[in-house]
């Protein structure tokens, strides 16, 4: 509950801020969400602060997966709907409501990829992908990127849920491993078998968020 | 044929298209609904099984008062005849 993380921890300093706020949370806030939960039981309109500030980032999370804006809206509205009908089940496993959220969220992609039979698409932003050369002192060049994105085609996909949950979420491996349902020492190594593969590849050393 | 589709997106979504899908008013009403239809749902299977209990209960009592009734009947028509035997 008192996991506190500094911001100068944050990979994405630079991000935008609905992108960072959760690595500014408190075990406080952390707190005060369960605790909206928990009215959330017994009153569903008190589950509306949580819909507010998570709204735009389940989306987000939805769209790098379907690169489709109305399929998205589906997906996120269908992820809302099941969080609060099941909220009365919803217990504290030491993780904040937001990985809740993006469990459901990846549950209900994965359904709907499953239900059409078509592969799951990773959409990359620009945005983040700069942030992350940045970071690293590596020169952004479109050339680099379609080596990255060539990659990245070849991973297996549920290397790249990891890499998503852990660089573009920036997700603490213990949420990872809440919101795909594996372990802590599985997500771990499936980011660094990642990484490693990236280093042997590119030549570059990509840091782990907590490197 | 590789095993991912990864494309690259040069705009994050703006903030109005956001604005546009956000309606948490609407998502009440979706969940009012669905507490509404698994209340239903639930109330109907509940009668349900109360009904096929009471259907089942109803053949049961009936199948026993049937072969009481039989029964009954049979002493009944034994006593008869034993009547008819001692006469002469």
């Amino acid at each position: 509950m008192n996991s506190k993380v500094d911001a100068n921890d944050c990979f994405f300093s630079e991000a935008p801020n609905f992108l960072i706020n959760f690595h500014l949370m408190t075990g406080e806030e952390i707190r005060q969400e369960y605790e909206t939960i928990d009215r959330a039981k017994k009153d569903p309109a008190a589950f509306g602060p949580l819909y507010e500030k998570y709204f735009d980032r389940i989306f987000n999370f939805i769209f790098a997966q379907t690169d489709d804006e109305d399929l998205t809206a589906d997906l996120c509205s269908q992820t809302f709907l099941m969080a609060l009908d099941h909220v009365h089940k919803y217990e504290f496993r030491g993780v904040p409501v937001s990985a809740w959220f993006y469990k459901i969220a990846s549950n209900e992609v994965n359904k709907h990829f499953n239900k059409t039979k078509s592969r799951k698409i990773y959409s990359l932003d620009e945005v983040h992908l700069r942030t992350l050369f940045e970071r690293e002192d590596e020169e952004y060049s479109e050339e680099t990127v379609i080596r990255l994105i060539d990659f990245m085609k070849d991973l297996p996909p549920d290397m790249l849920d990891v890499l998503q949950l852990r660089f573009f979420e920036e997700k603490e491996f213990k949420e990872i491993a809440f919101i795909l349902d594996i372990s802590e020492s599985s997500a771990k190594m499936r980011t660094y078998r990642a990484l490693d593969q990236l280093r042997k590849k590119f030549n570059v050393t990509i840091k782990d968020v907590k490197e | 044929m590789s095993r991912n589709e990864i494309k690259l997106r040069r705009q994050l979504i703006d903030e109005s298209s956001l604005q546009r899908h956000r309606n948490y008013g609407l998502l009440l009403q979706r969940h009012e609904r669905e507490q509404r239809r698994r209340k239903t749902k639930r109330i109907f299977i509940y009668s349900l099984f109360i009904a096929v209990v009471t259907v089942l209960l109803l053949i049961i009592v009936s199948y026993f008062m049937v072969k009481w009734e039989k029964e009954r009947e049979l002493k009944k028509g034994g006593t008869t005849t034993q009547q008819i035997e001692l006469k002469p």
